[in-house]
């Protein structure tokens, strides 16, 4: 690997966090919606302000969030705003600032998405590997249809299923939140518990549908590995099984699923909206929700940005480390 | 170039990747663990469930912590945030309201008078009220709190109080006037007696005096703030929640005006989706729950028999909210703008059948703009007569095609009415959440030859309000929302001081959207402009009742049924609930009066 092919990728990092963050402030603008209207209208609905006091209001925060300005002066100003890492003022969650909004949702999504995404991977990867496996009893192939199925539900019907059977019936879990209100949060083992006992549903419907999402997809990988010359050649050599297995099949099949898995870990940022809603859970997914439904251009922008952000740097990583865990790759050029 | 040694691949092997990279996970995860990151909630007091009233936002999607650490009224989402449960917790009003009876109830202030040229407003403070910092609560918050309003454009409800007050007076600290700009003897009514979610609240002027009114969060639990005169204080806001305990040292109990509320704290926390609340309400998760769809209702009260609505039997179990299911018309441009085509319509619809289908005859058909709250209905009673005159909730072809034909349209070739050759052909613009209304309208308004189309604006509702105010939709499905006391609240709505300057410009209030201009009707109006209401004033009932025979000579909207909520209770922990038997204030978990509710609860089973 050379510096030239550092300098290439990092560059095209930048391109595309370029392109991702104008695409970014230029999408919200397309609709015909302005914000500040928008959430005068709100006001309106609930019967507050006459309309004297609603064109006020909504000239007065225009000019507030340098929404009559050109577009032009706006995108300018956006950028400049970007560079300070400066993410605006919320117009949902006025005067807060988007940075302080997204800083305060970010944890409890990192924390599920994070730990869900992982646990997912390494269980849906080795099932998925001993699924392709030759010598793998046959009663485990009764996970394929069941994997299938979960792969098919999406993750927050899993979720209502999970509330009614261990919420509602066998009311083992909570139902919703990320601790049980009123209790302190903190590096302590009850707070810890708490926060993963409320945690254990939502986490467990990303899981179970992303197990079969990340299983099918190593089986396929495991089912064309089997076949090469070099697995060919290591039972030849007589090698254990089950170095045969993790060192020759399972590593060879990994590399696409470590990429899924990146490009995973990235995009977490933007949090498991559907989840996050149906478990009345305040990350980043729930913060986006309410800010798609409150016409917030500046908290979508802030959260998007992060996520351009994680994604592009998570490629940058992605491309860096490829030559180190696959020498097949070519890179001189 | 030669490869650099940090970047050859001999260099990386698992066994050394492996502890980096749970290195870097563990210093990831330190890092944000929510205890360092997260608006971590403080320690507070342990109080029992049983103890604890938890209320669940009004609805999905409908009440929501958007901003837990701002406290403030009248900023930018200022009126969603009073509505959530600051107005039951920390900001008191002057007057309560009972919607059920019209009842005027005084809190803070015990009495009001209006003058009899609706030039000002003179009140008296209750005696012995203090704010929840000691402070006494005196006429100066009053006129402080009105005054910033009429002088910060940035502030909600600026322009109206701009409009409307000249300046306050303070006679003595228990004593003011509210002088106005012009007449409005509804004045004092409109923003501090009725309207609902919407009082304004006064502020603790020692508080707010020096700070940026549409900055100043108002929240610093460490030094009592939002300092307010409720019977709760706040001691923790987060995403998830807002708690407040009990103010053991509330001026109402003080003064003997009423008793501490028993719950010793309460918790207003988000509902989730809606299966999820309803859940939650089963599970004895909240006191007060979210609404529900009837059959939802009567699913999780037959999982849990302890949750309660406002009527105790169905199908209609909800309680109005002073909101009418309408089928709005464009009364000025457009094929609407004929009133024979406006009563086809009217003819063409089954109220009845709407009801059945749309809302599991969950609510009652209506024929008027009126709710049936106890205080409309003393008028409407006095208009039988007229209203049975028209007798509007008619389905009937036959009428359908005496009215086309008189507008000079007949039957095309596809069954659907045409004039000139051209059909009459409209889209129906219905909002997300009345869409139950729009498939049923839109089969009743084809089956009688309109050539409608349902379409739907959700979630979205912004360019269904730009279509329609603008007077550019011809019809659409919306509800009216309007009176809850006498006729005139919703029946000014029809007045030309609402309608557009011109096809395409928006009109000035997003309920008024008939578009109608009759100088007939509006000299109607402008008397009721100045005449007070009551039912038993012959002057005020014979001009509520001619401008309701024009309301329905000139089908000025098509009103179908009444909006009904089924809003949820649970007896487990509390019991003493409003209810259409015990119907001491309207059960919107919105509204201001619900504060008495928090102060009659008494323990339930669950203790």
């Amino acid at each position: 690997m050379t510096l030239a092919y550092v300098a290439r990728r990092i560059a095209v990092f930048f391109l595309v966090v370029f392109l991702a963050v104008s695409i970014n402030f230029i999408v919200p603008r397309l609709r015909s919606t302005n914000p500040v209207e928008a959430r005068m209208n709100e006001f309106a609905q609930q019967g507050g302000g006459n309309a004297a006091n609603i064109k006020q209001l909504i000239a007065i925060y225009n000019e507030k969030f340098g929404l009559d300005k050109p577009l032009w002066v706006q995108y300018l100003n956006y950028w400049r705003d970007v560079l300070r890492f400066d993410l605006g003022t919320s117009i949902a969650f006025y005067p807060g600032s988007v940075r302080d909004e997204i800083l305060r949702a970010a944890p409890w999504t990192i924390g599920l998405l994070a730990v869900s995404t992982i646990l997912a991977f390494v269980i849906g990867t080795i099932l998925g590997a001993l699924l392709a496996w030759p010598n793998t009893s046959r009663l485990f192939s009764v996970f394929v249809p069941v994997f299938m199925t979960l792969s098919a539900i999406p993750y927050y019907l899993l979720g209502l299923v999970l509330i009614y059977l261990l919420a509602l019936v066998w009311p083992v879990f909570p139902t919703a939140g990320a601790y049980s209100t009123g209790t302190p949060v903190g590096l302590t083992w009850p707070s810890v518990l708490d926060i993963g006992k409320h945690a254990f549903l939502p986490a467990l419907s990303i899981i179970l549908a992303g197990i079969g999402f990340w299983g099918l997809g190593m089986r396929a990988m495991m089912v064309n590995i089997i076949g090469e010359d070099f697995m060919v050649m290591a039972h030849a050599k007589g090698l254990l099984s089950r170095t045969i297995f993790f060192r020759y099949s399972m590593r060879n099949a990994l590399l696409p699923q470590v990429t899924g898995l990146t490009l995973a870990l990235a995009g977490i940022m933007s949090g498991a909206i559907l989840v996050e809603v149906v478990f009345a859970y305040p990350g980043i997914g729930f913060l986006l929700f309410r800010a798609i439904s409150g016409n917030d251009y500046f908290v979508i922008q802030g959260v998007t940005l992060f996520v351009i952000l994680s994604v592009g740097l998570a490629l940058l990583i992605l491309d860096l480390l490829y030559p180190l865990l696959d020498p097949r790759i070519q890179t001189q050029r | 170039m030669a490869p650099h040694w940090f970047l050859t691949p001999r260099t990386i092997r698992w066994r050394s990747l492996l502890p980096a990279v749970g290195a870097s996970a563990m210093l990831i995860a330190s890092a944000v663990n929510p205890a360092s990151l997260a608006a971590a909630p403080a320690a507070i007091k342990d109080v029992d469930r049983k103890d604890t009233l938890i209320v669940s936002g009004f609805g999905a999607g409908l009440t929501e912590i958007t901003d837990p650490q701002n406290m403030n009224p009248y900023s930018l989402g200022g009126l969603g945030r009073v509505r959530d449960i600051l107005n039951k917790t920390i900001f008191e009003f002057l007057y309560l309201y009972n919607h059920n009876t019209g009842e005027e109830i005084p809190w803070l202030a015990e009495s009001y008078t209006t003058a009899p040229d609706g030039m000002s407003v003179a009140v008296t403070l209750r005696q012995g009220v203090t704010w929840s910092d000691g402070q006494p609560f005196t006429s100066d918050d009053v006129k402080y709190t009105i005054e910033l309003l009429r002088d910060n454009p940035a502030l909600v409800f600026a322009a109206d109080m701009k409009e409307w007050v000249k300046d306050v007076t303070v006679t003595d600290p228990t004593h003011f006037t509210i002088n106005l700009t012009k007449p409005n003897i509804r004045f004092f009514y409109f923003y501090f007696v009725e309207n609902s979610e919407i009082h304004l609240p006064i502020l603790p002027m020692h508080i707010w005096q020096g700070k940026d009114p549409a900055t100043f969060n108002n929240f610093d639990t460490t030094a009592g703030w939002p300092v307010g005169t409720g019977p709760y204080t706040l001691v923790d806001a987060s995403a998830q929640a807002q708690i407040f305990d009990r103010n053991e040292n509330w001026w109402g109990a003080r003064t003997g005006f009423h008793a501490l509320p028993n719950p010793l704290r309460v918790i207003f926390e988000q509902p989730g989706a809606d299966a999820t609340a309803a859940a939650r309400m089963i599970n004895n998760e909240f006191d007060v729950g979210a609404t529900m769809q009837p059959g939802v209702f009567e699913t999780a009260r037959a999982r849990n028999p302890n949750i309660v609505s406002w009527n105790t039997s169905g199908p209609s179990w909800g309680a109005p909210d002073a909101c009418l299911y309408t089928l709005g018309l464009n009364t000025r441009w457009g094929p609407t703008a004929d009133v024979h085509v406006r009563r086809a319509i009217d003819h063409a619809v089954n109220r009845q059948q709407l009801v059945e289908l749309a809302y599991e005859d969950a609510t009652v058909p209506r024929v008027v703009p009126f709710s049936t709250y106890g205080g409309l209905a003393a008028y409407e009673s006095q208009m039988q007569s007229t209203i049975n005159e028209y007798n509007p909730d008619n389905p009937d072809p036959n009428i359908v095609a005496t009215e086309m034909t008189a507008a000079g349209y007949a039957r095309d070739s596809g069954g659907f009415w045409a004039k000139d050759g051209a059909r009459l052909t409209t889209d129906l613009p219905t909002p997300g959440w009345l869409k139950p209304m729009g498939p049923v309208l839109e089969k009743q308004l084809r089956d009688n030859g309109f050539d409608v189309t349902f379409k739907l604006y959700d979630p979205d509702t912004n360019p269904f309000f730009d279509l329609v105010r603008a007077g550019n939709a011809s019809m659409w499905i919306i509800v009216h929302c309007g009176s809850s006391r006498e006729p005139w609240g919703t029946l000014q709505h029809f007045h030309s001081r609402f309608a557009s300057s011109a096809q395409g410009q928006q009109n000035s209030y997003i309920w008024a959207n008939s578009q109608y201009m009759n100088p007939e009707y509006d000299a109607i109006i402008n008397q009721m402009d100045a005449t007070q209401p009551s039912p038993t004033d012959a002057t005020y009932v014979s001009l509520a009742t001619r401008a309701t025979d024009i309301f329905l000579r000139d089908v000025l909207e098509v009103t179908l049924a009444e909006e009904r909520h089924v809003v949820t209770f649970n007896n487990t922990y509390w019991t003493g609930w409003m209810n259409a038997q015990n119907a001491y204030a309207a059960p919107y978990s919105l509204w201001a009066a619900v504060e008495l509710a928090f102060l009659n609860i008494q323990p339930g089973s669950g203790h």
